[in-house]
């Protein structure tokens, strides 16, 4: 009844970001839309990857241009403040120890790229629009209601089981652009979307065909009738 | 155990010790007030058998109305006894616990089918150095004791998966732990019912009956005390921390499209699980800190950053090997202990959350032991040596140098300093603002090793009467020459005294305009003021005001 290609549709268009990016540009819309498409169909055949890696890439240029960039080594007033505060804070030893985790532009970037590395792995950012740890100073929103999670959970996990390296790929790739640019970006880390998306099928098939069978069709309506409640909720915090 | 992995047990829990006790009276900088109301309780129940308000051997200790679990209080009693009541005798018993749980994180991981025979040392090690286990390790008051007795509790329960024997000691362990911390009060019910559904097959054989009845007959027997109490307040108050306001907002959004029967549980499980989702972000446990900054340390979360990458692969081990016994038991293990944490308003609680430090440490070793058995080892040992040994720059520089300094007043510095400019100067009169600061009262009773007997006189009487039921706490007090109050501006500065606030309570305004002379100042060691106090003039004032005020007579100045 729930073929790969329905799935996945559902999962692509029952999501408010996939319609946030619209909105805002048709263009990055339908980018987003064909590279998640053609990852779902490299699946099948694996003749498509040039088919798949070309939107990718042409969706981290978007991203890239997209994102108001801070140098990864700037440092604002208030920065600036504690930098100097922490500078005299180290104990008078003979070795710069101080200035090598403070002054030094590697130790600001390597923070700095830690940190936004730690904002993109985090899963509420995706499924709870990072409540309970809003950023501050950013303008967070919903993205995919909160049930998809647990699918999304077994699509990775089977995922890396079953070696699907290149879902693995179009994940690792905006992760490590994402954390070198940061977040700073009204639709959000955009380019993650195809992998959550495609994941998060994978979870909803695995899912389908570990149900019993004579209690199939009970469950399935449930989890429709609680995915309509739970993506009138999102639409509701969305919209509030 | 052979020779070398004796040594390296032993090595590890040497670094442990270190880390634990090297400068525990210094750092935190500054002596927190549960801390304070902690070793100051121990200290009157060592002296007078009796706490602050007077009880005679509570059951549970009702300090700021918090009714906290009594064990880590009673167990400092013999500490202070040897090492008189100070800083470190208070953070002792926590140093002590983190020692144990070291030992106990060790014999947990040679309990579980790892592969390689490294793993247990090398999870225990990491254990140590981790930020979360040395933070609590040296805070004053309950929360580590009830860790390691809960994590002790779990290995027995482990072990009684093949040695039913240890049924008789598990569960007594896990009542004790509900007398450390009051997380444990719900966390040990819940997980005692998991382990009985979930491993059911496991435990509710023949061969464990009687164990089982012992057990059981053993840990209710633990219950008592607190079972004494049951019907009073006393007994659960945590329940304010429970969300239920924000589910109201969060409803009233959903209600605009769907009937409040159904936005109402909509909205709690959004929140729920949003939040027991945050407390396995990798965001949360290795990249973010606490947010409440009395709970966390600067620049550092709770694990190490390099950490994330054998936690994710852990995640996977566990999911792969999902059948397996051992799995399940962490599996459940983590679930559960993220409950209590996730049903508060806390985003993120280090503090609520402690007993995840033991199913997430498993997890990442279980990573590691996956990882180390597919690279060489002469790649891994060098690999494993640099990221320590950065792991341990990184909190020399987060704990040792950037804490000491930047959460020293979060932490209540200055109290000492202030005591003793109070014991310098004991025929001046003391009036401290206590409307922004936490109970002053306690730090300086600490400081000042006031004795007991004459704060419990101090004391309302009926407190003590209705010890369990009354719910009311005052921060106000009354003893020495210390008042802990708002000051009072149409009737203090007409008394010869000193008033002592933090840098918003006197302006410099306020002091010119009463004639007030600044007498001390304590900073912090980011300089920033702690306390400042300024000594009245009411004959100035009086003149300055053509003695208008009643008060302004010549008995306006306190005799003692």
């Amino acid at each position: 009844m729930f073929q790969g290609s329905s799935i996945i549709l559902f999962v692509v268009l029952a999501n408010l970001w996939i319609w946030k990016i619209f909105s805002v540009n048709l263009f990055l819309g339908l980018l987003v839309l064909i590279t998640t498409v053609f990852l779902y169909l490299y699946r099948k055949e694996k003749s498509r990857l040039l088919f798949f890696i070309l939107p990718l890439i042409l969706l981290l240029i978007f991203q890239w241009n997209t994102t108001e960039r801070v140098p990864l080594t700037y440092l604002d007033n208030d920065e600036q403040r504690v930098q100097q505060m922490r500078l005299s804070e180290y104990p008078a030893i003979p070795i710069p120890i101080a200035w090598w985790f403070e002054g030094r532009n590697e130790s600001i970037a390597f923070f700095r790229i830690q940190k936004n590395l730690g904002e993109a792995l985090d899963p509420n950012l995706y499924f709870f629009a990072n409540h309970p740890r809003e950023r501050v100073g950013s303008n967070e929103f919903e993205k995919f209601p909160y049930i998809f999670l647990p699918f999304f959970l077994l699509g990775l996990l089977n995922s890396v089981k079953a070696r699907r390296w290149i879902l693995l790929l179009s994940v690792i790739l905006p992760l490590v652009l994402i954390s070198l640019i940061g977040h700073k970006n009204p639709l959000g880390p955009f380019s993650l979307f195809p992998f959550l998306v495609i994941a998060t099928m994978y979870g909803v098939e695995y899912a389908m065909r570990a149900l019993p069978s004579h209690y199939k069709t009970k469950i399935l309506l449930a989890e429709i009738a609680l995915f309509i409640l739970v993506f009138i909720q999102t639409i509701a915090y969305a919209r509030y | 155990m052979r020779g070398i992995e004796l040594l390296l047990l032993v090595v590890t829990v040497a670094l442990g010790a270190f880390l634990y006790f090297f400068k525990l009276g210094e750092i935190p900088n500054g002596l927190y007030v549960d801390e304070a109301v902690t070793g100051y309780n121990a200290y009157s129940l060592l002296t007078t058998g009796k706490d602050e308000y007077g009880k005679t051997l509570p059951v549970v200790l009702r300090f700021f109305v918090s009714y906290s679990p009594p064990l880590y209080t009673y167990l400092t009693i013999p500490v202070i006894n040897l090492l008189g009541l100070t800083v470190t005798s208070t953070r002792f018993v926590a140093a002590l616990s983190g020692i144990i749980a070291i030992v106990v994180m060790f014999f947990f991981l040679k309990a579980l089918p790892l592969t390689n025979r490294w793993t247990p040392f090398l999870g225990a090690f990491l254990f140590t150095i981790t930020p979360w286990a040395i933070f609590y390790s040296r805070v004053g008051y309950e929360m580590n004791i009830g860790f390691v007795l809960f994590a002790l509790g779990v290995l027995f329960l482990w072990y009684s998966l093949k040695h039913p024997f240890f049924l008789v000691l598990g569960i007594p362990t896990l009542s004790l732990s509900m007398y450390g911390a009051h997380a444990q009060q719900i966390l040990v019910p819940l997980f005692l019912l998991g382990v009985g559904i979930f491993l059911r097959k496991e435990l509710f054989v023949k061969k464990n009956k009687k164990y089982l009845v012992w057990g059981v007959f053993l840990a209710t027997i633990l219950q008592l005390p607190y079972l004494s109490i049951i019907t009073t307040p006393a007994f659960f108050t945590k329940g304010s921390l429970f969300y239920s306001d924000v589910i109201t907002s969060q409803a009233e959004k959903i209600a605009n499209y769907l009937p409040i029967f159904i936005a109402i549980p909509l909205a709690f499980l959004r929140e729920f699980f949003s939040k027991f989702l945050t407390y396995f972000s990798p965001r949360s446990l290795f990249f973010l800190p606490d947010p409440d900054p009395q709970r966390s340390l600067p620049e550092l979360s709770v694990f190490y950053s390099w950490m994330v990458i054998p936690y994710l692969v852990g995640l996977y081990v566990l999911w792969q090997q999902r059948k397996r016994i051992d799995v399940r038991f962490i599996v459940l293990l983590a679930a559960i202990s993220a409950l209590p944490p996730s049903l508060t308003r806390d985003p993120f609680s280090t503090q609520r959350a402690l007993p995840l430090l033991l199913p997430i440490t498993l997890s990442i070793a279980l990573g590691i032991d996956w990882l180390i058995t597919r690279i060489r080892t002469i790649v891994w040992i060098p690999a494993a040596t640099l990221l320590i040994a950065f792991s341990l720059l990184l909190l020399w520089r987060s704990y040792f140098v950037l804490f000491p300094h930047e959460r020293a007043r979060t932490w209540g510095y200055g109290f000492q300093q202030f005591a003793e400019y109070i014991e310098t100067h004991p025929h001046e009169h003391f009036i401290i603002d206590q409307s922004r600061i936490k109970p002053a009262y306690i730090e300086l009773a600490f400081f000042m090793r006031y004795p007991p007997e004459q704060l419990q006189s101090a004391v309302n009487p009926t407190i003590k009467d209705n010890y369990y039921t009354n719910t009311q706490f005052n921060p106000n007090y009354t003893f020495a020459n210390i008042e802990t109050r708002t000051i009072h501006w149409e009737e203090d500065i007409y008394k010869e005294q000193i008033l002592v606030g933090d840098e918003l309570a006197i302006s410099e305004q306020q002091a010119k305009e009463h004639f007030l002379n600044r007498v001390f100042e304590i900073r912090d060691p980011l300089d920033y003021i702690v306390f400042q106090g300024f000594k009245t003039n009411p004959t100035q004032k009086c003149a300055a005001t053509q003695n208008q005020s009643v008060l302004c007579k010549k008995e306006a100045t306190f005799q003692r």
